[in-house]
């Protein structure tokens, strides 16, 4: 499904959202609060400035591969990362500023391109793939450092999807529950919802004491 | 509000009141000053909320810079293709 024709997407750009002043949250790790904000340099991409095109992937490239790697699989994490920046660039005439926050729409956008792959390989079965070796990580580095993050991210693929997804944009890309209403297209008590199950499914799958001793 | 409220209160938001309902966030931090059960539901939802977020670094500067690199040099590929 193409990104122009998703009515997800699209309907992102009609959105005013309550939360386009939400720069704090926007800043990724490493992006200091004097940088140039993601909609003054998508305006300057939207001029065809390549520059301002590469500051931003730069800045939310680790949350886009972290992202697909929590919903979809660490296999096609990195392909589905970059498979997303060069959707923005091709559709970056249809962003504009009173639809969203940049931070909005690049969601949307990564949320459907990790929507498509998971549907696309539903037959496979997602904890099957390997990490990507990353070189520049030794191998005990990767080991020591992952293993743990292993498990959590096991646990969260044995999700639902909407779950999965809920509870990834809430601990993971650290928004609110309206947040990631606005995100999924859905009502906030939904996705209250979804993160009350998806929390206690995870307890569960990580062997985490409830502590109020009742049902999951 | 009652311990056993601010627990559902916790499945559903976790434990960054920051991110609650402002009025339920109030009550909680009235709670958490009063009680020793909501301050022990309190830590063990924090503890749980940092294994939550643990899933691990993503990217080195390298590779990072490669997949950067990988996309730059890709803007001119036919939309077409990616939709």
């Amino acid at each position: 499904m193409s990104v122009q024709s998703n009515p997800r997407v699209l309907k992102v750009l009609d959105m005013k959202s309550s939360w386009e002043t939400d720069s704090a949250g926007d800043a990724p790790v490493g992006v200091t609060a004097d940088e140039v904000p993601d909609d003054a340099l998508m305006i300057r991409v939207q001029q065809g400035d390549r520059d301002a095109f590469r500051q931003l992937v730069t800045r939310h490239i680790d949350r886009i591969v972290g992202l697909a790697r929590r919903v979809v699989g660490p296999a096609e994490a990195e392909d589905i990362a970059q498979d997303v920046f060069l959707k923005l660039w091709a559709r970056r005439d249809q962003w504009t500023p009173r639809g969203g926050t940049f931070r909005t729409w690049l969601y949307r956008v990564a949320l459907n391109r990790c929507i498509d792959e998971t549907r696309r390989r539903s037959t496979v079965a997602l904890d099957d793939t390997p990490e990507p070796i990353d070189p520049a990580r030794s191998p005990l580095d990767q080991c020591d450092a992952g293993e743990e993050a292993a498990r959590v991210r096991a646990a969260i693929h044995q999700l639902p999807e909407r779950q999965r997804i809920a509870i990834t944009l809430y601990y993971n890309e650290d928004l609110t529950a309206a947040h990631v209403a606005c995100i999924m297209d859905l009502k906030v008590n939904a996705v209250e919802s979804l993160l009350k199950r998806g929390r206690q499914k995870l307890r569960d799958l990580l062997g985490e004491t409830d502590p109020g001793g009742g049902p999951a | 509000m009652t311990p056993n409220e601010l627990k559902a209160l916790i499945d559903i938001y976790g434990a960054d009141l920051a991110k609650w309902p402002p009025q339920e966030g109030a009550h909680a931090k009235t709670l958490l000053a009063q009680s020793d059960e909501a301050r022990a539901l309190m830590r063990d939802a924090v503890a749980f909320d940092a294994v939550l977020r643990n899933t691990g670094p993503v990217l080195s500067p390298d590779r990072r810079r490669f997949l950067v690199d990988s996309i730059m040099g890709r803007l001119d590929d036919t939309p077409s293709s990616l939709s």
